[in-house]
C-alpha cells in the first residue's frame, strides 16, 4: 500500500528530473550546433586567407611563400552595419551585390593611399590581359583619356582598320555604336571600341576644324600591339624605340636588335622615352640582352627578403657602344633597364630623369576574374640605391622642347655622342 | 527453461527498449544539433552570400600578407572599404561619415540644406563678392572677409556674366555636415578655403507691406528654421495689423531646413489636410497640416526659383497642389528626398536616402522640381516675379485696374504654364 502510494511520486520526481535533464541536454547540444555554425563558418571565411594567390605574373612568388593565416579577424562589424542599413533603408534601387563589393573594395584599396596598389574587375581585367599577350583585336589606335572626357586618338597604326578608315591622331572618339564614351573611363570606352577581327564599329568622332562630330565605321581586325620600332641612322647607328614591356617584348627586341647588327649596325640607342613599364621579367630578360654577367636590379620584398635578379654573359649585343634615351614617361620596368646600364656602365643615359617608380606589384586573378595588384617590394638599382621618387637621372640632360614639332634634340644628342664619345 | 526463457525474453525486451530509447534520443540530440546549426545561420550569418563577402576578406588578407608598406589600421581599411561600398549607389545624398566629424552632425540635420554663411554681392565686373558674413558661421571661423571674391566651388569656375546667383547657391549649398572648397581672391592673392556646411544662424523671416500695392504683405523665408513658424505668425500678425489683405511668399533661394517648421508654416495658409506624402521602402506616412492658421483664405502668391529645395519645395508643392496659391517664378531645385542619418556602434554614421517625398497630388518632388504655374525669369534692376506676383494678386484682389495698368508692362516676360 505504501508502496503503491509511493510510486506514483517517486515517478514524478524521476519523469521531472528526466525531462529536465531531456531539456539540459537538448540545449547543450542545441548550443553544440550553433558553436559549431560559428567554429565552421569562421573557418570559412578565414579559408580566404588560406587560398594561395593565382597567377602571380609580375614576378614569381618565393616558393617558400606559403601564406600566413592572419593573426586576428578583421572586425568588419561596422561594415556590415552599413551594407545591412543600406539593405534595409535605402530608397532607390541598390545595385547588385557583386558591384556594391567591388565599391568597397575599390574603397578599401584607396585607403591605402598608393597609387599603385589597385582592383581591377574582371571586363577590364580581360582588355589588360589582351594588351600584356601583345595581340588584340580592335581599331588600331594609342589612345588615352581625352581631359573632356571621351577616348583621345595619340596615333594610328600605320594601314590598320582606324588608319584605313581615316581617323588621324587628335580625333576624339565620343561614342561607340552610339553610345556615349564621354562619361565613360577609358576601360570601359576600350571595351566597346574593342570587339572581335572581322565585325565593325561606328565611331562618333570630334575632330578640331570639324564643326559637328561625324561618324566613321571602322572594321576590327587581330593586330599586333607595336612592341618595337627600328631604323637606321647614318654611321651604322642602330635606332631601336620599345613602346612597352609585354609578355613578347624581349623576344622582339632582340630580333630587333639582331636584324640591326646583322644590317651592320655598330652603336645602338635604345629609346625607352615614355616607356610606361610592363613585366619585371622582361625588363630583366631586356638588360641581360646588353650586360654581361651582373647585377640588373635588387628587390625588398614586405618579409625582408632580399632577391637579386642578375645577368649572364652569352649575348649578342653585350658589347655594342649603346645609349638609351629616357624621359619623364619612362617608368618601372623602362627604370630598371636604364639604371642596370647605368650603374653598370654599359652604356650612357640621355634624356631626363625618368619617372620614378619604384616599386613592384604582385598580381592575383581572385575567384571571379578580377584582378588585385598589390606593391609589395621596392627594387633597387645594382649600387643598391633606392629610384622610388626621384627617377633615374640621365648622364647628359638634353631638354625636349615643344617648337618646333619634330625635332628632337635627345636624338641628335645621342647620335652625336655616338660619332664623336662625347 | 522457461524461467530461462523468461529471463532472457525479459532481457531482450530491455535490451530492445534501451535501443529505441537510445535511437530516439540520437534523433532528438540530431534535431537538436540541427535546429542549433540552422538557428546560427539565420542569426548570426554574415548578411550577404559567401562569394561576395570571401571577395573583400580575400583582398584584405593578401593586402595584410603582401603590401609592402605599413597598412592603414583596420577601422581605417574598414571605413575605406564602408565609403567605396556607399559610393557604388551613386546617390549623392548617401554617404559614409568617419567618427570624427561624425560628431559634427548632430543627429536629426537629415535632409537639411546647409550653407556657409555669407551674403554675396556682384560688382560691376560680375564678381561674387562677399558682403556680410554672419559671425559664428562655417566662413566666418574659417577667416573669409567682405570684401573677398569667391572665385570658384569645388574646383568649378563661377560664371561671372551669369545674370544672377544661382550657379553660384546652388554649389555652395549643399547637406549639412559637408565639405565645400572655395577658390577666394583676396586683393592679390588666390587662395582655397575648405568649410563644412552648417546650419546658418540668422534670422529667417523678414517682411514688409509692399511699396507698390499697400494691400499686399510680402514675407520671405529664407530658410525654415526651429523659430521660422513662430516669425511667419508674427509677420502675419503685423502685416495683418497693417491692413494687408494679400501676400507673397518668398521662398526662392530657401534651401530648406527642418521638414516640421515647414509644415507648421504651411498650416498658416492651410486649415490642415494633407501637405506631404513620404513614401520609404516599406510604407508611406501622410503628415497633415495643423489647424487654425491665421492667412487662411488671403489671396496668396509664392516665389519659388531653382535655389528653392527641399523643405521650401513642400510648402511650395502643398500650396499649389491644394489649390491654395499660385507659384511664380522659376522651376525649383528638385531635392526631394529624405536622408536619415544612423550612427554605427564605432561612432561613425551613415547618411542614406531613405525616403522621397510627393506632393499631396502625389507628385515627386526630386529631380524634376516644382513648375511654376506663372514661368518669370529674373532680370537686372527689377524684381521681375515679384512684378509678376503682384499683377496676380491684383487681379484677385479686383478694382485694380489702374494699378495693373501700371505694372502692366511685366507681362512681356511672363508666360504662362
Amino acid at each position: 500500500m505504501s508502496e503503491s502510494a509511493l510510486q506514483p511520486k517517486g515517478g514524478f520526481r524521476r519523469a521531472a528530473l528526466f525531462v529536465t535533464l531531456g531539456i539540459v541536454l537538448s540545449g547543450a547540444i542545441f548550443a553544440s550546433g550553433v558553436m559549431t555554425g560559428i567554429v565552421l563558418d569562421s573557418k570559412l571565411l578565414r579559408g580566404a586567407n588560406l587560398q594561395p594567390p593565382t597567377l602571380p605574373n609580375i614576378a614569381a612568388l618565393e616558393s617558400s611563400g606559403q601564406p600566413q593565416t592572419a593573426e586576428e579577424e578583421v572586425d568588419m562589424t561596422t561594415f556590415w552595419e552599413v551594407w545591412d542599413t543600406l539593405e534595409d533603408r535605402f530608397y532607390y534601387e541598390l545595385p547588385s551585390p557583386q558591384e556594391r563589393v567591388y565599391g568597397a573594395i575599390e574603397g578599401l584599396i584607396n585607403s591605402l593611399n598608393d597609387p599603385y596598389t589597385s582592383f581591377v574587375s574582371p571586363e577590364v581585367a580581360r582588355i589588360l590581359e589582351e594588351d600584356n599577350s601583345g595581340t588584340f583585336e580592335g581599331i588600331g589606335a594609342f589612345v588615352e583619356e581625352a581631359p573632356e572626357g571621351g577616348v583621345y586618338i595619340i596615333r594610328v597604326f600605320e594601314g590598320g582598320p582606324a588608319d584605313k578608315a581615316g581617323i588621324r591622331a587628335g580625333d576624339i572618339i565620343i561614342a561607340a555604336d552610339g553610345v556615349d564614351l564621354v562619361e565613360k573611363s577609358l576601360q570601359e570606352a576600350l571595351l566597346l571600341i574593342r570587339g572581335p577581327a572581322g565585325t565593325s564599329v561606328t565611331l562618333t568622332i570630334v575632330r578640331e576644324g570639324v564643326p559637328e562630330p561625324f561618324e566613321v565605321s571602322v572594321n576590327r581586325a587581330r593586330l599586333d600591339i607595336p612592341t618595337v620600332e627600328t631604323r637606321m641612322l647614318e654611321g651604322h647607328i642602330g635606332y631601336v624605340l620599345l613602346y612597352d614591356f609585354n609578355a613578347r617584348s624581349s623576344e622582339r627586341l632582340r630580333t630587333a636588335v639582331r636584324q640591326l647588327m646583322d644590317q651592320g649596325a655598330e652603336k645602338l640607342i635604345l629609346d625607352l622615352r615614355g616607356n610606361p613599364g610592363g613585366f619585371l621579367d622582361e625588363a630583366v630578360s631586356i638588360a641581360d640582352l646588353f650586360l654581361p654577367e651582373g647585377t640588373v636590379l635588387i628587390q625588398r620584398d614586405v618579409d625582408g627578403r632580399t632577391r637579386e635578379y642578375t645577368s649572364h654573359n652569352g649575348d649578342f649585343a653585350e658589347r655594342i657602344p649603346l645609349v638609351v634615351l629616357i624621359n619623364e614617361g619612362s617608368a618601372s620596368a623602362s627604370e630598371i633597364v636604364a639604371a642596370a646600364i647605368q650603374d653598370n656602365e654599359r652604356g650612357t643615359l640621355i634624356g631626363q630623369t625618368s619617372f620614378g617608380k619604384g616599386a613592384v606589384q604582385l598580381q592575383y586573378t581572385l575567384s571571379d576574374g578580377s584582378l588585385l595588384r598589390v606593391t609589395y617590394a621596392a627594387w633597387f638599382t645594382p649600387n643598391d640605391e633606392s629610384i622610388n621618387g626621384r627617377g633615374v637621372t640621365p648622364d647628359i640632360a638634353v631638354e625636349m622642347p615643344t617648337e618646333p614639332a619634330g625635332a628632337d634634340p635627345q636624338l641628335e644628342r645621342a647620335v652625336e655622342f655616338l660619332q664623336t664619345g662625347h | 527453461m522457461g524461467s530461462g526463457d523468461n529471463d532472457s525474453r525479459a532481457m531482450w525486451l530491455q535490451i530492445k527498449g534501451a535501443f529505441w530509447q537510445g535511437i530516439g534520443a540520437g534523433i532528438l540530440m540530431a534535431i537538436a544539433f540541427m535546429a542549433g546549426f540552422l538557428y546560427r545561420q539565420y542569426v548570426f550569418a554574415p548578411p550577404t552570400s559567401h562569394t561576395s563577402f570571401r571577395l573583400l576578406s580575400e583582398i584584405d588578407a593578401l593586402l595584410e600578407q603582401y603590401y609592402l608598406y605599413e597598412l592603414p589600421d583596420e577601422a581605417t581599411r574598414i571605413h575605406g572599404a564602408a565609403k567605396g561600398l556607399v559610393a557604388s549607389l551613386n546617390d549623392p545624398y548617401t554617404f559614409f561619415v568617419e567618427p570624427q566629424t561624425a560628431d559634427v552632425d548632430a543627429t536629426n540635420l537629415a535632409g537639411r540644406f546647409g550653407g556657409i554663411g555669407v551674403e554675396v554681392t556682384r560688382d560691376e565686373e560680375g564678381h561674387f563678392v562677399i558682403a556680410t558674413v554672419y559671425p559664428d558661421n562655417p566662413a566666418a571661423e574659417a577667416g573669409l572677409m567682405v570684401g573677398d571674391i569667391i572665385v570658384a566651388v569645388d574646383g568649378v569656375v563661377m560664371d561671372t556674366s551669369a545674370a544672377d546667383m544661382n550657379q553660384l547657391l546652388s554649389a555652395v549649398r549643399g547637406e549639412i555636415g559637408t565639405p565645400v572648397t572655395l577658390t577666394i581672391q583676396r586683393g592679390t592673392q588666390t587662395f582655397e578655403v575648405r568649410l563644412i556646411r552648417a546650419e546658418v544662424l540668422i534670422p529667417s523671416t523678414f517682411w514688409r507691406v509692399v511699396e507698390q500695392d499697400p494691400r499686399v504683405g510680402y514675407i520671405q523665408i529664407t530658410r525654415f528654421t526651429e523659430r521660422a513658424p513662430e516669425e511667419v505668425r508674427q509677420a502675419i500678425a503685423e502685416l495683418h495689423d497693417q491692413g494687408v489683405s494679400a501676400y507673397v511668399l518668398d521662398l526662392r533661394d530657401n534651401g530648406g531646413g527642418l521638414v516640421d517648421a515647414a509644415i507648421r508654416i504651411t498650416g498658416e495658409f492651410l486649415d490642415g489636410g494633407v501637405v506631404l506624402y513620404e513614401q520609404r521602402t516599406d510604407g508611406e506616412q501622410v503628415y497633415n497640416a495643423p489647424r487654425g492658421g491665421s492667412a487662411l483664405d488671403a489671396p496668396l502668391v509664392v516665389l519659388i526659383n531653382n535655389g528653392t529645395a527641399s523643405a521650401a519645395e513642400i510648402v511650395a508643392g502643398a500650396l499649389q497642389d491644394r489649390g491654395r496659391a499660385v507659384l511664380v517664378g522659376q522651376r525649383s531645385f528638385g531635392k526631394g528626398t529624405v536622408q536619415t542619418i544612423l550612427t554605427l556602434s564605432d561612432g561613425s554614421s551613415v547618411h542614406i536616402t531613405t525616403a522621397q517625398w510627393f506632393t499631396p497630388g502625389h507628385h515627386p518632388i526630386a529631380a524634376q522640381g516644382l513648375t511654376p504655374d506663372i514661368a518669370v525669369e529674373p532680370a537686372q534692376g527689377e524684381d521681375t516675379a515679384l512684378l509678376a506676383a503682384l499683377e496676380v494678386l491684383a487681379a484677385q484682389l479686383g478694382q485694380a485696374r489702374e494699378r495693373v495698368h501700371r505694372i502692366g508692362r511685366v507681362s512681356s516676360v511672363m508666360s504662362f504654364n
